[in-house]
């Protein structure tokens, strides 16, 4: 009886491990996206509703593209 | 056993016809004969007591359709209540047909009859009317009506078992209360009656304009009870005036009579297709307005009108909810639970702003956990839409930049919880969510200040109040407020002490200017008492011309009669620098102290703030702060101490350094992780 109990104690404290693991990584993953995806969230509209369209996607890479080419034109000047 | 039958009638002023309803009803022996008059100035009152009835006298603005007719109905006695107006006559048979329709089923709640017109009614009226009752019954017999049948109801003329008016009774609305009732007792599974035997004679016959305005009314009522909305169809006014013309010819009137009455029904049947289509929008019309175009002369106003909801979610949803349901249910405790780590801790803040002090404790804190290997997540309860526009990413990376560089996620709203060990309130309104939350095993409640004194005598206030009778272990910024809630409220918990950020506020090079004061001016914090700040330096300045201020605290200027600098919000090490810089700080706080004077005197500043508070309590006497009466004088007075006696500014500026030496944010962690653990063994005990 004492066994199988501190057996269960022991998988309790496995499982209560397990879920501490779980929520960090969790966590962890959550706020490394947002670190990710702020720039996108910054811009002034939705890009989930923009990208799904040809048109939209061609717009926003042109511009993406213009922006990163005039940062780097600024990076090589100044 | 027959069914006795109370007569009700409404009456204002109704003498012209008045006479002729009671005789007609009397003739048919009622069981009861009411008449309640509000405020009549005819001969309404002498004619009702000389036929008979029983007078029920009310002020005429204790008068409503619904309301005045339940009166009624509560004064009678009769199984059967009846309602008529003041100018609707009964004809003969018209009480038999009442009492034979409440046999025909024994769910029969309500019984109405035709109204028909008067020998010298338009004819355009008494077309409408005769046509409109013929349809409810074409082969002249009684009818039946369920649920879906047509609501039409009238209390010119209609009569109500007893028991069916008192489940549902009259609503309290300006008008249609009527209408309310037949469309309610269908639903609740009551039969409605049409007797052509129970016939009045009742028409109103007004000119165009006036009718257009009645069906103002009319359908303005109809849009509030029922929400029934009336188009505005010109082919339907060519068609009722196609149908007039039938009807006069159908009625033997000459083609001269025709060409005489044509232009007229025109005018009415326009002003009635217009009257009606603006009665079902009137509540988008100005009050003054719907004054002119009510017959009733009834504004928006008075008796109400019906305002459509935002639909949107209350701010005060979660406290309805947890009055109404309670709060969830913890977890079951796990064996050493309390002793684990990392736990996991969610954080509940309220919307922020850069340069808000609590919301830099609360960061700061979350970082000290971070460090002590704890999992934390933020989710910001924001139910008012202060960072509508921003989503959580953009939030995260504001609470980073505006405060302390943290791990932890941030989280809008509670759609994606997932719950935690530990969640921690950390303002009065973030206290009810954090109470609805599941699938956590304790709750705690970060405590900045008193929050009730934030607010006048309120619901806030109240609200602010009770979170602290909720039961959450509260974690108390210094001892001053963890005694006042432990007293006012019998609240549970502990308390940390505020630390200082040692790497940014620290004594320096910078050489100190002369006659230089630092005031926190953050003037939208009422309790930071900005006004008694201004004049006491007013005063101060007058004492001595040559006396610079500098106010910090918020970006917009406070307009002050005096020249200043004005610095904003600015970043932690300019702050600190500027302290170096200065003699005499500034910060006032009617409630519980804050970083503010804390880091002036890690700095080597001492400061000026209200004795017999929390700063007194928290920091003593005897040690950096210079103690004032809360008045302007006594508070320049303390200020030109600090700046005029070298002794005494150099005796507070070492002992304020001294006693915030300890005062670290590692420590104040530290307390507050034991704090939160002893939540959880709480639990586990």
């Amino acid at each position: 009886m004492t066994a199988e109990v501190e057996q269960l104690r022991a998988r309790v404290e496995e499982l209560e491990r397990e879920l501490a693991e779980r929520s960090a990584k969790a966590e962890a993953a959550v706020a490394a996206a947002q670190q990710r995806s702020y720039w996108a969230d910054r811009l002034p509209f939705d890009l989930n509703a923009v990208m799904p369209t040809r048109a939209g996607r061609v717009v926003y890479l042109v511009l993406l593209g213009t922006v990163r080419a005039l940062q780097a034109l600024k990076r090589r000047l100044l | 056993m027959p069914k006795t039958l109370s007569i009700v009638i409404p009456v204002k002023d109704g003498e012209e016809r008045l006479e002729e309803v009671l005789a007609a009803v009397a003739s048919q022996g009622p069981h009861e004969l009411i008449v309640i008059d509000s405020g009549s100035r005819d001969r309404s009152r002498e004619i009702a007591r000389a036929g008979g009835a029983e007078l029920i006298e009310i002020a005429p603005e204790e008068f409503g359709h619904g309301r005045t007719r339940n009166l009624g109905a509560e004064r009678s006695s009769g199984d059967l209540i009846c309602f008529l107006t003041q100018d609707a006559i009964p004809v003969n048979g018209w009480l038999d047909a009442y009492r034979e329709a409440f046999t025909l089923d024994e769910r029969a709640g309500a019984a109405f009859g035709p109204h028909l017109p008067h020998p010298d009614t338009s004819p355009m009226i008494s077309r409408d009317l005769t046509e409109f009752f013929k349809g409810f019954a074409p082969d002249g017999r009684p009818v039946l009506q369920r649920r879906g049948d047509p609501t039409f109801l009238s209390n010119v003329n209609a009569c109500y078992a007893r028991d069916c008016w008192a489940e549902l009774r009259f609503p309290e609305v300006a008008y249609s209360e009527d209408q309310a009732f037949g469309s309610a007792m269908l639903e609740a599974g009551w039969v409605k009656v049409f007797h052509p035997g129970a016939a009045v004679r009742h028409a109103h016959d007004y000119g165009p304009l006036d009718f257009s305005r009645r069906y103002f009314d009319e359908y303005r009522g109809l849009r509030e009870t029922t929400g029934h909305v009336e188009p505005l169809l010109a082919k339907k006014a060519a068609r009722e005036l196609v149908q007039d013309a039938r009807w006069m010819r159908e009625q033997g009137m000459s083609s001269g009579t025709r060409a005489r009455w044509l232009p007229r029904a025109a005018a009415h049947q326009a002003g009635r297709r217009v009257g009606s289509a603006l009665g079902a929008r009137a509540a988008r019309l100005p009050d003054r307005l719907q004054r002119k175009l009510s017959l009733e002369g009834r504004g928006a106003g008075g008796s109400g009108r019906a305002v459509r909801g935002s639909r949107g979610r209350s701010p005060y949803e979660e406290i309805l909810q947890l009055y109404a349901k309670g709060p969830a249910p913890l977890e079951e405790p796990v064996e050493g639970m309390a002793e684990r780590t990392p736990l996991h801790i969610a954080v509940v803040i309220p919307p922020f702003g850069k340069g808000s002090g609590g919301h830099m404790t609360i960061v700061t804190l979350i970082d000290r956990l971070e460090r002590a290997g704890h999992t934390c997540s933020i989710w910001i309860y924001d139910p008012r839409g202060k960072h509508l526009r921003q989503n959580a990413a953009v939030l995260r990376r504001r609470v980073v930049d505006d405060f302390v560089p943290v791990r932890a996620p941030v989280y809008k709203g509670f759609d994606d919880w997932h719950g935690a060990d530990v969640a921690v309130a950390t303002g009065w309104d973030t206290v009810y969510p954090v109470m609805l939350l599941p699938h956590l095993r304790a709750r705690a409640y970060l405590i900045n200040d008193h929050e009730p004194e934030f607010f006048p005598t309120s619901a806030d206030s109240l609200w602010a109040a009770h979170t602290y009778e909720l039961g959450l272990y509260g974690i108390a910024a210094g001892r001053w407020l963890r005694d006042l809630l432990e007293q006012r409220y019998g609240q549970r918990g502990g308390w940390f002490r505020l630390g200082v950020d040692h790497e940014i506020y620290r004594p320096g090079p910078e050489e100190r200017r002369r006659d230089t004061v630092i005031f926190y001016a953050r003037g939208f914090t009422a309790r930071r008492a900005v006004p008694l700040g201004e004049i006491a330096l007013q005063e101060l300045q007058r004492r001595r011309p040559g006396l610079r201020v500098v106010l910090f605290g918020q970006e917009d200027q406070l307009g002050l009669p005096f020249d200043h600098e004005h610095l904003g919000v600015v970043e932690p090490e300019v702050l600190a620098r500027r302290y170096r810089q200065t003699s005499a700080g500034l910060c006032l706080s009617l409630t519980n102290y804050s970083l503010i004077p804390q880091e002036m005197l890690a700095c080597g500043l001492p400061c000026v703030d209200v004795a017999g508070g929390s700063t007194e309590a928290e920091l003593g006497r005897d040690g950096g702060v210079e103690l004032a009466d809360p008045d302007p004088i006594a508070i320049a007075d303390a200020l030109e101490r600090l700046l005029e006696d070298r002794d005494l500014w150099e005796r507070r500026s070492t002992s304020g350094l001294a006693q915030v030496e300890e005062a670290s944010w590692d420590e104040a962690g530290r307390q507050v992780e034991h704090h939160l653990r002893e939540a959880l063994r709480e639990r586990g005990s």
